[in-house]
C-alpha cells in the first residue's frame, strides 16, 4: 500500500468512526446519555453473561456509577473495535473496497446501533466472536483463539454455536485440524445444551419496518444483489452461503441474538454488491450515480429512523430523576409497570418484586377493601405512576381504577410529583 | 406524427372521455369512499395546506399516505369550480389511458388499426368503471402513470429523462409504484430465464428504479411504516374484514370484472410467449400480468386495483393476439371473412365490456353513492347540533366528516389508529345491542353525542331504528334517514 492509500484507508475509517459514534451523540444530547431500555440494568443486577459479569466486577470494585458508566462505554467500544476486526479479517478477501463498505454498512445497521446503546451483551459477543476469528486466523496464535470463544460460548451458547458453525464451514478446507480443534475446545468448553433453549422473541428483521435491531432494507436488497455478484465464485465462497443460511436459520429461531450476526453477514454481501456496482461500466453514468446516491441516502434513511427511535426511548432524565429521589426514602417494594423493573431497581436501589396479575388487579381495582388486601399480600409500600400509564397504556379514564382510590388520603400519601410523575406511599392497610 | 394518427388519437381519447363524464355527471356526489379526498382538496384550496393531523377521524389522528394527488386536484380548481374540477380532472387522467395504450400497442404490433381498436377497448373495461368512475382515487392517475412508465421503458435509451419523470410522479402519488417495481425486477429474470440478450440500460434502469422508488416510499410512509411495521400492506384492516379488501381471485370475477375478450385472449398470449416464443415487449408485459397475479394470489394487493390494471395488461396482450389473429387470417382461404370476424370479436367485446361498464355505473349510483337525503341530513346536523362527536357506520366515517363536519369513532381510514377493531365492534353494538345502559356507556367512552343512521344503516344491520330508543334517545331528525340525539349520561358509581 502507497502512502496515498494509507491515508485514504485511514479518512474513511475515521468517518466510520464518526457514523458510529453519532447515536451515542445524538443520546447524548436527547437523553443525557441514559442507558435506553431495562437489559443493561439488568446486565448491572444480573450474572450469566460476559457483559454482565465485567460490569459485576467493575460494580464491586468501583460502585454502581462507575458500572452504569462501563455499561455504556463496553458495548460502543465493542461494536467499534468489533467492527474494526471484521474489516481486518475481510482483509483476508484481498479487497480494500469490500472490507470498507462491509464495515460502513455494519456500524450503519440499527442492529449495531441498538447494540451500542441498549444491548450490551450482544455488543460483547460480537467483540469475543470477532477476536476469537481473527486470532483463528493468525499463523502461530490460532490456538488462543479458544479463549474468546469459550467466553462466548458460555456467555450465549446460541451465538457461539453459529460463529462455531461459521469457523469451521470457513476453513475446514483450508485448515481442517485447526477449525475441527477449535470448535470442538470452545463448543464442549462453552456451550451446554440447556443454553441452547431460550425462548424465542420478535422475529423483526428491518430497521425501516421500526425492528430496532435489524438490517436496513437497502443492506438486505444489496445483500440480495451480492448474492448473485458473487456467484460466478461460488466454490470459493461457499463458506459465505452456507454461513448465511446457518444465521438465517438462527435468526428465525432466536432472532435477537443473531441480528447482529445477520447484520454483519448482510452488510458483507451488500458490500460484494456495490463493489460491483462501482466498478462495472454503465451505460448511464447519471442513473449510475443516482442508484449509488440513493442507495447511500437509503442507509442514512434506516440509520436516522433507528436513531429517532432510540434516542427518545425510555428511560428520560425525568424517570431517573424521580427514581434517585426514591432511593431516599426507606426501602420498600414498588408497585409500577413490570419493565420498569430493572430501572427501579438499578436507580432507587427499591425493591420490584409482584407477579403480573396481582400487579393489574391492583391497577384496576375499583373497591378499597380488595386493593388494600392485594397490596398488603404483596408488601408494596410504593406506587410509581407516569403519563404514558395514565394515558392508555393502564388506564383509559383520568378517575379509573387505583386512579380513582388513590384519593383516599388515609391509606395514600403522594411523595413526589414532577412532569406527569407521582409516587405514591402506601401508608395504612388496616383493612378496618 | 401525421395529422391524421393525431386526430384519430383525439376521437379515441374524446369518445372515452365523454361516455366517461355523461355517466359521471349523472350525480353531483362521489362514492363515500371519496370524501376523505374532497376534504383534502377543500382543505389545500382553502389553505395551501393539506390535513396532516385529522381533528375529526378516530378523535384526532394523524393522517398517513401520498397528499400529491390531492394537491393536483386542487391545482385543477384554480381553472375550475371544485365540484366540475373533481369529475373532470380524474376522468381525464383516466382516459389518458386509451392514449397510452395506442402507443403501446402500436409500438408492439405495428399496426395501426389493432392500436386503434385496443385503445378504445381499454376504455371499457368493466373493473375500472368500478374503481374509477365516482372515485377521486389517485388511481386514476396511477394506472396511466404506470403504462407510460412501460411505455417509455420499451425504448429506455430514447426515453430515459420521460421514464424518470413518470417514474418520480408515479412514485410520489402512489405506493403502487412497488408493482411497477417488482414487475421490471420479474421481467429480468423471465429475459435471463429466457435467454434474451439482456440489455445493460435496462438493468441499470431497474436497479435505479428498485433503491429509489423503495427509498422514496420509506420516506413518504415513514411514520406509517414504523407505527405498523410489514402489516401496512395490509392497510392495519382488522383481521376479520381483510376478507373484504384482500379477497381471493377466482377465474370468474376476473372474467366478468376484465372482460371476457381481453381476458381469454389475454392469457392465451402469456402462455404462448412465456412457453413458447422469445420477445422482449410480450416478456415485459407478461411479467407484469404474472407479478400482478402472484400479489393477487398472495392477497398482497387490494382486488379491485389488482384487476383494474392487470385488466388493462390484458388489453394490451389483446392487441397483440389481434395482430397474430390478422396475419394468420390472411394467409388462409378465409382471409376475405377477416372483417367478420373482426366484427365477431368487436360484438362479444361490445355484450361482454361495453354493457357491463355502463351497468356497473348505474348500479354505483344506486349502492355506492350517498342520496340526496343522507346529504341534507348532514348538512342539518352541522347547521342545527353543536360540534361533537356522532356516531356513523364504518362507510359512512368520511362523508359525516366531510359533509356535517363531526368526529367520527370510525372511518375506513385505519391506518395509524389503534383498537380500530375495538371500535368497529363497539359502533355495532351501539347501533345493534339491545340494552340502553351498554350503548350509554360506549357513547360516554367516545364522548358521542348524535347517532346518524341511514337506510344503508338500516339495511346492513336489518333495523328500522335504535333498539333501545326511548327519551333518551330523542329522534331529531326523520326523513329517510334518523338522527338520534344523545340525551342522557351513566352516573359513575362508587366503590
Amino acid at each position: 500500500m502507497n502512502r496515498k492509500e494509507i491515508l485514504m484507508v485511514i479518512s474513511i475509517l475515521a468517518i466510520v468512526l464518526l457514523l458510529a459514534l453519532i447515536p451515542v451523540l445524538a443520546r447524548g444530547i436527547v437523553s443525557e446519555g441514559l442507558l435506553i431500555g431495562p437489559e443493561p440494568y439488568e446486565a448491572i443486577n444480573g450474572t450469566g453473561t460476559a457483559f454482565s459479569w465485567m460490569l459485576g466486577i467493575i460494580k464491586s470494585v468501583l460502585g454502581l456509577k462507575a458500572a452504569l458508566t462501563a455499561a455504556k462505554a463496553i458495548p460502543i467500544a465493542s461494536i467499534i473495535l468489533g467492527g474494526f476486526m471484521l474489516f481486518l479479517i475481510l482483509r483476508l478477501e484481498r479487497s480494500r473496497i469490500v472490507s470498507l463498505l462491509a464495515l460502513t454498512f455494519f456500524i450503519s445497521s440499527s442492529a449495531a446501533i441498538s447494540a451500542m446503546l441498549r444491548f450490551g451483551d450482544y455488543a460483547t459477543h460480537f467483540l469475543l466472536a470477532s477476536l476469537g476469528i481473527l486470532i483463528f486466523t493468525r499463523k502461530r496464535a490460532w490456538p488462543f483463539s479458544v479463549i474468546p470463544l469459550i467466553i462466548m460460548c458460555r456467555s450465549s451458547p446460541a451465538f457461539g454455536l453459529a460463529i462455531l458453525v461459521g469457523i469451521f464451514i470457513f476453513s475446514a478446507k483450508r485448515y481442517l485440524v485447526r477449525s475441527l480443534a477449535v470448535c470442538l475446545v470452545s463448543g464442549l468448553v462453552g456451550i451446554s445444551v440447556q443454553g441452547l433453549v431460550t425462548v424465542p422473541g420478535q422475529k423483526l428483521l428491518i430497521a425501516d419496518f421500526g425492528a430496532i435491531t435489524g438490517v436496513s432494507i437497502f443492506t438486505l436488497l444489496a445483500a440480495f444483489g451480492g448474492m448473485f455478484v458473487i456467484w460466478n465464485r461460488r466454490t470459493t465462497m461457499a463458506g459465505y452461503y452456507l454461513f448465511l443460511a446457518a444465521v438465517a436459520a438462527g435468526f428465525w429461531l432466536w432472532p435477537s441474538e443473531y441480528a447482529l450476526l445477520l447484520a454483519a453477514i448482510s452488510s458483507i454481501f451488500a458490500a460484494f454488491a456495490v463493489e460491483r456496482l462501482l466498478v462495472m461500466k454503465w451505460q448511464f453514468n447519471l442513473i449510475k450515480h443516482l442508484t449509488l446516491l440513493t442507495i447511500a441516502c437509503g442507509v442514512l434513511f434506516s440509520l436516522l429512523v433507528t436513531l429517532d427511535t432510540l434516542t427518545v426511548s425510555q428511560p428520560d432524565s425525568l424517570m431517573v430523576q424521580s427514581w434517585l429521589s426514591l432511593s431516599r426514602m426507606p426501602k420498600g417494594n414498588v408497585l409500577s409497570l413490570e419493565e420498569y423493573g430493572p430501572w427501579i431497581r438499578s436507580f432507587s436501589g427499591q425493591e420490584h418484586s409482584i407477579q403480573t396479575s396481582d400487579a393489574y388487579e391492583i391497577f384496576y381495582a375499583v373497591e378499597l377493601k380488595k386493593a388494600k388486601t392485594v397490596l398488603a399480600e404483596n408488601n408494596i409500600s410504593y406506587i410509581w405512576i407516569n403519563d404514558e400509564m395514565k394515558n392508555g397504556r393502564i388506564w383509559h379514564q383520568p378517575e379509573e381504577g387505583l386512579l380513582f382510590l388513590l384519593r383516599n388520603n388515609e391509606t395514600f400519601n403522594k411523595v413526589y410529583q414532577h412532569a406527569g410523575i407521582e409516587i405514591w406511599e402506601v401508608a395504612n392497610l388496616s383493612l378496618s | 406524427m401525421k395529422a391524421s394518427r393525431i386526430a384519430v388519437l383525439i376521437t379515441v381519447f374524446l369518445i372515452v372521455f365523454g361516455v366517461r363524464l355523461f355517466l359521471a355527471f349523472q350525480t353531483p356526489e362521489y362514492n363515500y369512499d371519496s370524501y376523505q379526498e374532497l376534504r383534502q382538496v377543500e382543505h389545500i384550496k382553502e389553505t395551501g395546506r393539506h390535513i396532516s393531523h385529522d381533528p375529526l377521524s378516530y378523535g384526532g389522528k394523524d393522517v398517513g399516505g401520498s397528499p400529491f394527488y390531492s394537491y393536483i386536484l386542487a391545482a385543477g380548481t384554480i381553472f375550475m369550480p371544485l365540484d366540475i374540477t373533481l369529475k373532470v380532472l380524474p376522468n381525464a387522467f383516466i382516459s389518458l389511458l386509451a392514449v397510452i395504450i395506442f402507443f403501446i400497442t402500436l409500438k408492439i404490433t405495428r399496426k395501426r388499426e389493432v392500436a386503434l381498436f385496443t385503445a378504445i377497448i381499454s376504455g371499457f373495461v368493466p373493473i375500472i368503471y368500478e374503481t374509477t368512475l365516482y372515485n377521486l382515487s389517485s388511481l386514476c392517475l396511477v394506472i396511466p402513470l404506470i403504462f407510460f412508465c412501460l411505455h417509455f421503458f420499451m425504448s429506455i435509451k430514447t426515453s430515459l429523462p420521460w421514464f424518470l419523470v413518470c417514474f418520480l410522479a408515479l412514485t410520489v402519488i402512489s405506493p403502487l409504484a412497488f408493482v411497477l417495481i417488482l414487475s421490471l425486477i420479474f421481467y429480468l429474470a423471465l429475459a435471463k430465464s429466457e435467454g434474451l440478450r439482456m440489455s445493460r440500460s435496462e438493468l441499470e434502469v431497474v436497479l435505479f428504479t428498485t433503491f429509489f422508488g423503495l427509498w422514496l416510499q420509506f420516506l413518504i410512509h415513514k411514520n406509517t411504516l414504523l407505527f405498523h411495521g410489514s402489516s401496512v400492506i395490509w392497510k392495519n384492516i382488522p383481521a376479520d374484514m381483510i376478507g373484504r379488501f384482500f379477497s381471493d381471485l377466482t377465474v370468474v370475477e376476473s372474467l366478468v370484472s376484465i372482460g371476457v375478450i381481453p381476458f381469454v385472449f389475454g392469457v392465451y398470449i402469456i402462455y404462448r410467449y412465456i412457453f413458447k416464443e422469445k420477445d422482449r415487449a410480450m416478456h415485459l408485459f407478461a411479467a407484469l400480468a404474472i407479478t400482478l397475479g402472484l400479489l393477487l394470489w398472495m392477497k398482497l394487493i387490494l382486488l379491485s386495483t389488482g384487476l383494474s390494471i392487470l385488466g388493462i395488461v390484458l388489453v394490451i396482450l389483446l392487441g397483440k393476439f389481434l395482430q397474430l389473429f390478422i396475419n394468420y387470417v390472411q394467409k388462409t382461404k378465409v382471409a376475405r371473412y377477416k372483417n367478420l370476424f373482426l366484427g365477431v370479436i368487436f360484438t362479444v367485446f361490445f355484450i361482454t365490456s361495453i354493457v357491463p361498464s355502463v351497468t356497473i355505473a348505474q348500479k354505483q349510483l344506486v349502492e355506492d353513492i350517498p342520496g340526496q337525503d343522507e346529504i341534507l341530513a348532514l348538512k342539518w346536523v352541522e347547521s342545527n347540533s353543536p360540534e361533537g362527536t356522532m356516531v356513523a357506520e364504518l362507510e359512512e366515517g368520511y362523508l359525516v366528516m366531510a359533509v356535517a363536519h363531526r368526529n367520527t369513532i370510525i372511518n375506513p381510514d385505519f391506518l395509524l389508529t389503534d383498537n380500530v377493531a375495538e371500535r368497529i365492534s363497539d359502533v355495532e353494538e351501539i347501533f345493534t345491542g339491545p340494552h340502553k345502559t351498554d350503548a350509554l356507556s360506549l357513547l360516554q367512552k367516545y364522548n358521542a353525542s348524535y347517532i346518524y343512521m341511514s337506510p344503508k344503516t338500516m339495511e346492513k344491520y336489518d333495523i328500522i331504528g335504535l333498539p333501545y330508543a326511548d327519551q333518551c334517545f330523542p329522534t331529531v331528525y326523520d326523513k329517510g334517514v334518523k338522527i338520534y340525539k344523545v340525551a342522557c349520561r351513566l352516573e359513575e358509581g362508587e366503590g
